[in-house]
């Protein structure tokens, strides 16, 4: 076999594997959501929809690992146009996780209001959990944090990445002081909601940093 | 002081020397999107940068950019 029939192999090896734990990973959000709904749900029966949906992300998340990069990805991270490989999954994933903060950090307002009324369950405390892990996770692909991004760093770094990023978190940081001002003062008057939409507040600001580090990283791919 | 514009002549050396925006991108160690947005003058490369893609194209960095009016 030649070297170019061997890289065409294992480029089609590797987006078989990477499709499979993208299924996974999408169903894991599903399985969240759908717990999340559960947790808000105000039907008698919400256990099952917990269950159901804590099951299938268990599933999925257990799929999605089975199917995570193995040796012929890190082959081909170190052939030619690994690089634009690398960068383009980064801008997929930035391109679902501002939605999908937006949503956690909505959900968390009523698992909030539930804790501040002293009347939380499990959900509430998770739900709360998860939303303040979802409001730095954006944030934490933007900064290069994450742990995919440290191994790649030598992919994914460059000056124009280092640009965008700036250009990202500046108007992040700025509706993040006005959000935190805005519940500073509301907190004076009722320090419940305060509390209560700070979570939310962090998933808007985080959300915002990823939607426009994403977009920018899109626009930089037009035009050629 | 005036905000300084930079010229530049990018895209027609690296299309003279028949190489592609890829091509380009690897030999000096970026992505294609940077070289892209250089092209496009979206983006101001940084000095070791621009003698970088000098350097790749085989010409003097005065060749490639220059400080406009």
């Amino acid at each position: 076999m030649t070297e170019a029939m061997d890289h065409r192999a294992l480029e089609r090896a590797e987006r078989a594997r990477e499709s499979r734990m993208k299924l996974g990973l999408t169903w894991l959000g599903v399985g969240a959501m759908s717990a999340g709904v559960g947790v808000i749900s105000p039907v008698d029966w919400n256990g099952w929809i917990i269950g159901a949906g804590g099951a299938t992300a268990a599933i999925a998340a257990a799929f999605a690992w089975a199917n995570r990069p193995g040796d012929p990805a890190r082959r081909l991270e170190r052939s030619t146009g690994a690089r634009e490989r690398a960068q383009k999954a980064r801008a997929e994933m930035l391109g679902v996780i501002p939605g999908t903060m937006i949503v956690f950090g909505v959900l968390s307002i009523k698992a909030m209001t539930a804790i501040q009324a002293g009347e939380a369950e499990f959900g509430d405390w998770a739900m709360m959990a998860v939303a303040l892990l979802y409001a730095w996770m954006g944030p934490l692909f933007v900064m290069g944090w994450d742990g995919a991004s440290l191994r790649r760093r030598a992919l994914l770094e460059d000056e124009l990445t280092r640009h965008h990023r700036a250009l990202a978190v500046i108007p992040a940081f700025v509706v993040l002081l006005v959000l935190m001002t805005g519940l500073c003062i509301l907190g004076l008057w009722r320090a419940d909601w305060a509390i209560t939409a700070m979570p939310a507040a962090l998933c808007v600001s985080g959300a915002l940093a990823a939607f426009r580090f994403g977009r920018l990283d899109r626009q930089a791919d037009a035009g050629e | 002081m005036a905000e300084l514009r930079m010229g530049s002549r990018l895209k027609a050396v690296r299309t003279e020397a028949g190489l592609t925006q890829a091509e380009l991108a690897e030999r000096v160690g970026v992505s294609r999107k940077t070289v892209n947005t250089v092209e496009n003058g979206v983006f101001t490369p940084s000095t070791p940068l621009a003698l970088g893609l000098a350097r790749a194209l085989g010409v003097r960095v005065e060749d490639l950019f220059w400080l406009e009016d």
